[in-house]
């Protein structure tokens, strides 16, 4: 169960979006590689790998809205993870300082083959801090809540926290951003509970 | 009076020095400043389909690292393949070609590997286009074209590429069969599934020369011949997905240079392929 865990959290723990909202009617679309391992000392399973597709919609000057699936590779058991990621900017559009946030709501369950497994809802309250280093760079940094929801019973959730941190390469124009992110989770499964580390590299493309 | 005020200001302008000067130069493209022929420098630049009369050859040698389950527990299997190809445009298609040749089989104790013979795989296409954003075409695809297990993959095809400055998005879907003849010697029946796949290219052209490439392809497989005996223990249907990452460097307008990083399986049996190779094309 924990493992289960560990990559649908792996999934929402990274961000790969700039803490700027989208501009509006502007489109983006983000594919993205994440590899997840434990730092525990207890846990020596191997890495875990997880694809990212995301595409934001600008809605307006503080407001976009994204879809976003995260999948694990291969053909056999597939963990997945698909949802809705509405985002709110509090600060001004021309700030340097950015401070933005988001109520992520996504439908995460596991698969191999035509058997499905149940769903579990997912909500990750997120806040965005973006500092522009550069033109070119943006530090992003992004703390998570994580609010597991197995079949829509509340007595059952499970609350985990995380976050990542990662520099966004860009250029004025906008239309493309490289984000490598460095993610940090902890599961409070177990006695101990364990802790995971995630490296991912996000490309991003749009008008 | 108002009117001779702004006719002097007008003549003023006119035979302002400033306005004698030469405007200041246009914005230049990426590219331009390096690029040597008509073919863009820039990954993000490129067209789907090579343009006619160029082609474009192109190797690539790939390490796959695949965790398998041996006597002493699971071992990672080392598989070299390289892959040359070629891309030729005639008119307003394209047609390409392509084989893998296994280069080294890796051993693990306790596991028999029959594939002896260097050629694992052939394809053949040829893609049409449509507009300049979209191009379609069909393709064939043998898998152990040797061996006693051969698959033929024919696919029709669909590619979508939109450029944003120095951004791009491609977009491909293909759909087709995969068709494993009959095997008498050990009594298997032929089998069918019916492939649907998707893939999605998202490119960012970091500097002049250097573009880097996120890749996610997801594939459906429906078994058709479930009821034959063979499959009964295996899943109707399933979705296989892989994701990579790629840099490409062009060296010169004509040379690439490419990297890539890709994973096929993950958790047990984790399945991974790094890859470098080369392109060289030649456009009139």
């Amino acid at each position: 169960m924990i493992r289960a865990a560990v990559v649908l959290v792996a999934g929402c723990a990274q961000s790969y979006q700039s803490a700027r909202v989208v501009a509006p009617g502007k489109t983006q679309i983000t594919g993205a590689l994440s590899r997840t391992e434990s730092i525990s000392e207890d846990d020596d399973d191997g890495a875990i790998y997880s694809g990212d597709v995301q595409v934001r919609q600008g809605v307006s000057d503080r407001f976009d809205l994204g879809l976003r699936l995260v999948r694990t590779p291969g053909a056999g058991e597939v963990l997945s993870q698909l949802g809705v990621d509405p985002k709110v900017q509090i600060t001004a559009p021309d700030s340097t300082t950015t401070l933005t946030v988001a109520l992520p709501i996504s439908v995460a369950w596991a698969e191999e083959g035509d058997e499905w497994g149940e769903g579990v809802l997912v909500l990750t309250p997120t806040v965005f801090v973006g500092i522009d280093l550069s033109p070119a760079a943006e530090l992003v940094m992004a703390p998570k809540v994580f609010v597991f929801l197995p079949d829509g019973k509340t007595d059952d959730s499970e609350v985990e926290v995380g976050g990542s941190i990662g520099v966004r390469f860009s250029d004025a124009s906008k239309t493309w951003a490289i984000q490598p992110e460095l993610g940090l989770l902890h599961i409070s499964e177990g006695d101990d509970g364990a802790s995971f580390l995630t490296f991912g590299l996000g490309v991003s493309a749009g008008n | 009076m108002g009117s001779r005020l702004i006719a002097a200001i007008v003549a003023s302008a006119w035979a302002s020095p400033v306005l004698a000067q030469p405007p200041p130069p246009a914005p230049v493209p990426i590219t331009a400043a390096v690029e040597s022929t008509s073919y863009p420098l820039a990954l993000t630049e490129r067209p789907l389909l090579m343009p006619a009369g160029g082609f474009e050859l192109f190797g690539i040698l790939a390490l796959g690292l695949q965790e398998i389950g041996g006597l002493d527990g699971p071992e990672t299997l080392e598989t070299v393949v390289m892959k040359p190809g070629i891309r030729y445009g005639i008119g307003s298609a394209e047609v390409a070609a392509g084989l893998d040749l296994l280069v080294h089989q890796g051993e693990i104790e306790g596991v028999m590997f029959t594939n002896d013979d260097p050629l694992t795989r052939l394809f053949a296409g040829a893609r049409f286009e449509v507009s300049p954003e979209l191009a379609v075409g069909g393709e064939l695809a043998i898998t152990g074209p040797t061996t006693d297990f051969k698959v033929f993959s024919p696919r029709a095809t669909l590619a979508n590429k939109q450029h944003f400055g120095r951004g791009a998005v491609e977009l491909g879907v293909a759909a087709g069969l995969d068709h494993r003849p009959a095997q008498d010697m050990f009594e298997l029946p032929s089998r069918q599934a019916m492939v649907l796949a998707g893939q999605l290219r998202v490119q960012g052209q970091v500097t002049p020369v250097v573009a880097v490439e996120a890749r996610a392809t997801m594939t459906y497989f429906n078994v058709l011949d479930d009821d034959e005996g063979e499959l009964e223990s295996s899943p109707s249907y399933f979705v296989q997905q892989s994701y990579g990452l790629r840099a490409l460097g062009s060296v010169t307008p004509d040379l690439d240079v490419i990297g890539e990083f890709e994973v096929l399986a993950s958790g047990e049996g984790n399945y991974k392929i790094v890859s470098i190779g080369v392109a060289y094309r030649r456009v009139p």
